[in-house]
Formats: structure tokens, sequence, C-alpha cells
């Protein structure tokens, strides 16, 4: 299992690293909504960020899973919104939009708000590689067909 | 007392003065820092090219509904508090002695709850939260009555047991419910994250004209402050009064606890800070608590959307952790 999964994560990686850096996306990723929970960049989902060669907008946060505010975002303008599906239904791509000011960020303007399988993405295991494959689709839809 | 060498009219003119700077300076603070020169040319002309889009998304859809927001809403609560304190003759009344927050704490969280579960129909927080806080309220009224006797200790003896009870209902509620904890914590402690225009719409009329009601029932405020004997001397439909002023009061409390959740103390201290100003007179007081409670609501909420940016601090914590030490020298003060 571990050999298939260094493969997979191998052959996704290897992808991205042809990706020049200025096509990768600067990524917000809303772990809960109220009150507003991003993630810092040791936990596993901050790792995977970084495996899929995005920046988190809120790399420098010092907490593992920092409550940031709304300006705090629409400052940082990420290009991609992402999110688990857990909250099925408060976090969607309409509902984001329709947060005071979210509507001009540019992952809402460019419809770039994806949600992805929560099993998949809040339990570090065997579906890592799944995982980060989600991930890399969502980040790059161009270059990794 | 600080001595009235200034007139009332004075001590408004510089508290509105003092007001629009601040809203000003409000605009520009948070979790990122805008210059005043730049707030003004982003309030001037949002469509203006040189601007950054981000900025002028920050001032208008954000800071500039959620200023107003916290100026009526600690206006709101001043008015009611110096309400209350007068009705009572009671300085630690507040706007919440009568169980409005209790009820609205449980309508609110209810709400929260319910929407947790996937077949029922959502209730907006807000329409929950000023249910709960008139319905309590009307409890404690109706109780009070039955009760009968000193109409003004039943109504604060009612209002306390309410109270007690209703926060017991809440924490059972929060107890059962550990997925909303946090959710329903962070309303319960009071804020203005995530408020916009629609909010401001749909609290300002009920805020405004609460108000301005209270403002009219001042020639009864003073009468019932001075004692229910001194009042009925004068003249004055007492219980009509009376109803009239817990009306007024509890309608403009139920819109500030809907909009900004439970933010203590501002009720309390806006209008001892107000009658250190102005005097007693309630035709003075009210507008003047209205004031310093906007002043005092606004500077709290500039604090907790900047102190520890990007993280948004809980309003109500700002107001009790600066305005408690500052109350109780202003209070030193005044007696020297």
């Amino acid at each position: 299992v571990v050999a298939t999964m260094q493969e997979r994560v191998g052959v996704v990686t290897a992808k991205i690293a042809t990706i020049p850096a200025d096509q990768r996306p600067n990524i917000f990723w809303e772990v809960f909504d109220e009150p507003l929970t991003t993630t810092g960049p040791n936990t596993f989902i901050g790792q995977l960020i970084g495996l899929a060669g995005a920046t988190n907008v809120f790399a420098d946060a010092g907490e593992d899973y920092p409550q940031v505010s709304s300006e705090a975002v629409i400052d940082r303008d990420p290009a991609v919104i992402l999110g688990a599906m857990t909250q099925s239904a408060k976090l969607t791509p309409e509902l984001i939009a329709q947060r005071p000011g979210w509507a001009n960020i540019a992952a809402v303007r460019d419809r770039r708000v994806y949600l992805l399988d929560d099993d998949m993405m809040s339990r570090p295991g065997p579906r890592l590689a799944d995982a980060l494959e989600a991930l890399a689709k969502a980040l790059y839809p161009e270059q990794l067909q | 007392v600080i001595k009235r060498r200034v007139s009332t009219l004075g001590w408004l003119v510089l508290l509105s003065c003092t007001l629009l700077v601040l809203l000003v300076l409000s605009l520009g603070t948070g979790a990122i820092w805008l210059a005043p020169e730049r707030v003004f040319q982003i309030l001037l002309d949002r469509t203006d090219p040189a601007l950054r889009l981000a900025d002028v998304t920050i001032v208008w859809d954000l800071r500039l509904p959620r200023s107003l927001l916290a100026g009526l809403v600690g206006a709101g609560l001043a008015g009611a508090g110096s309400a209350f304190q007068g009705l009572f003759r009671n300085p630690l009344a507040d706007p919440f002695v009568i169980g409005a927050s209790g009820g609205a704490a449980l309508g609110a969280t209810l709400a929260i709850v319910s929407s947790g579960s996937d077949d029922s129909i959502a209730i907006p927080v807000s329409l929950a939260a000023f249910g709960g806080a008139l319905g309590a309220v009307f409890v404690v009224y109706v109780l009070a009555a039955a009760r009968g006797g000193d109409a003004t200790t039943s109504l604060l003896l009612a209002g306390a047991t309410l109270s007690t009870m209703l926060s017991a209902l809440v924490s059972l509620l929060m107890l059962l419910n550990d997925r909303q904890l946090q959710e329903i914590f962070a309303w319960l402690l009071g804020g203005f994250s995530g408020r916009s225009w629609g909010h401001l719409v749909s609290s300002s009329p009920l805020l405004l004209s609460g108000l301005i009601v209270l403002w009219l029932l001042s020639r009864p405020l003073d009468a019932l402050a001075t004692g229910e004997e001194g009042a009925r001397s004068l003249g004055l439909p007492l219980a009509q009064a009376r109803g009239g002023i817990v009306v007024a009061a509890s309608l403009v409390t139920a819109a500030a606890v809907a909009t900004s959740g439970i933010i203590g103390f501002v009720g309390l201290i806006a209008p001892h800070i107000a009658r250190m100003l102005v005097g007693t007179g309630y035709r003075r007081l009210i507008p003047t608590s209205a004031l310093v409670g906007a002043l005092l609501l606004l500077l709290a909420d500039s604090a907790a959307r900047s102190i520890a940016a990007p993280l948004e601090l809980p309003v109500g914590i700002i107001t009790a952790l600066v305005g408690g030490p500052c109350f109780l020298w202003l209070l030193g003060k005044g007696q020297r």
C-alpha cells in the first residue's frame, strides 16, 4: 500500500514540479465558517497544500487552526477557495458569494471555489494519495488532465 | 460629578463630532490599516480605478455598515440602560435587567441547534433572538403583574429569576449539542463580525424609533426616577408610563441583541458617564447616553477587529475588559 501511495504521490508532485511558479495559485482553505477558521502550515491539510505546490494565504499563521476575519481573507484575495464538504448546507460556492464583500474575491469571481470529499481530506491515512490528486486537479485543471 | 461648565448642547455637539472622527478612523482600522485620506477617497468615489478593489470592498461592504451598526446598537443599549436605571431607581440596572438577554440567548441557541439538523425549517438566528428577548420580557411583565405589590420590585425579581432559568436552559442545550458549541458560544459573546447592510436596514428603524419614544417619555422617567410616590403626586398615569417605558426599552434591547448578540456593560456604564456630563434630567440624559454608548461600542468594535488581527475578538470581551477599569476610575474621580 505504501509503495503505491508513494508512487502516486510521486507522479502528482512530478507533474506539479513542471508548472511554473506564477501559475500556482494562492489559496484559502476554509475549515469552518462561523467563526471563520482556516489552517496553518503545519497541519495535515497545510502540508498537503505545500505538497500540491500552492501557497496558503494564511501560511504565516502561528496556530494550526487559526480563526481569521472576513477582512483578512478579502485583503489577501485568494485565487482559489477550498473546503471540505462537512458543513454541506453552509459551504457552497453560492453561499460563499453571498457573504458580505466576498463576491469580489478573485476565487469567487473566477468561480474557483472547490469542495473536496471530507473523508479524504480530513483523515491522514492511506487515502492521502487520493486527497493530493483531488487537490491537484482542483488547483491545476488544465495542466493535470 | 464633573462641573457643568459646558452646556448640554455643547456636550452633544462635542460628542457628535468625536463620533464622526471616530467613524472615519474606524473605517481605516482592522486586519489592514487604511489612512484617513484613503478612507475619504474610497468613500467619495468607490469606482476610482486607482483604488485597490479589496480596500473598496472592505470599507464599503464590511466596515461602513458594521461601524454604523456598532454605533447604533451602542446608542440603543445605552438609551435602554438609562431608561431602566431610572425606572428601577437602580444604578446597576442595564438593558438586560428584566430578562431580555436570557430570552435572546435561548432563542438564538435554539435556532443554531435546529439549523444543525437537516430536516428542520431554518429560522434566522437574529429573528429567534428578537422573539426570545421580547418573549422573556413579556413573561417577566406578566409574572410581576400577577404578584402585585411594589411593581418595580416585582419586575426586578421576576427578571432575575427568569434570566437564571433561561441561562440554565442555554447551558443544557450547549452541553447536549457540542457540535454547534463554538457557534453558540461565539454568538453569546456578542459581536459585529459578518454583519452587513441588511442587518443595518432591518434593525435601525426599531432602534431609532425606540430611542425617540424613550426620549418623549423623559418627563415620566424623571418622575419615576424620584420615586413612585413623587410620580403619583405629580398626577402622572403611572401604570401607562411604566408600561410605555418597558415596551420601548425592551424593543430597543431586543433589536440590539438580535443584531449583535449579548454585548454587556455598554448599557450599564454609558448612562453613568452621561450623567456625569449633563446631570440626571432625562431630556438631556437619553440623547447624551445614546451618543456615549455609540462612541464606546464603535471604539470597542474597532479594537476587537484590530488587536489580534487577522483574528477578530468578540466585542463583548473588550467592552467588559477595558470598560470595567475605565468605569471604576471614572467613578472614583466623580466621587472626589
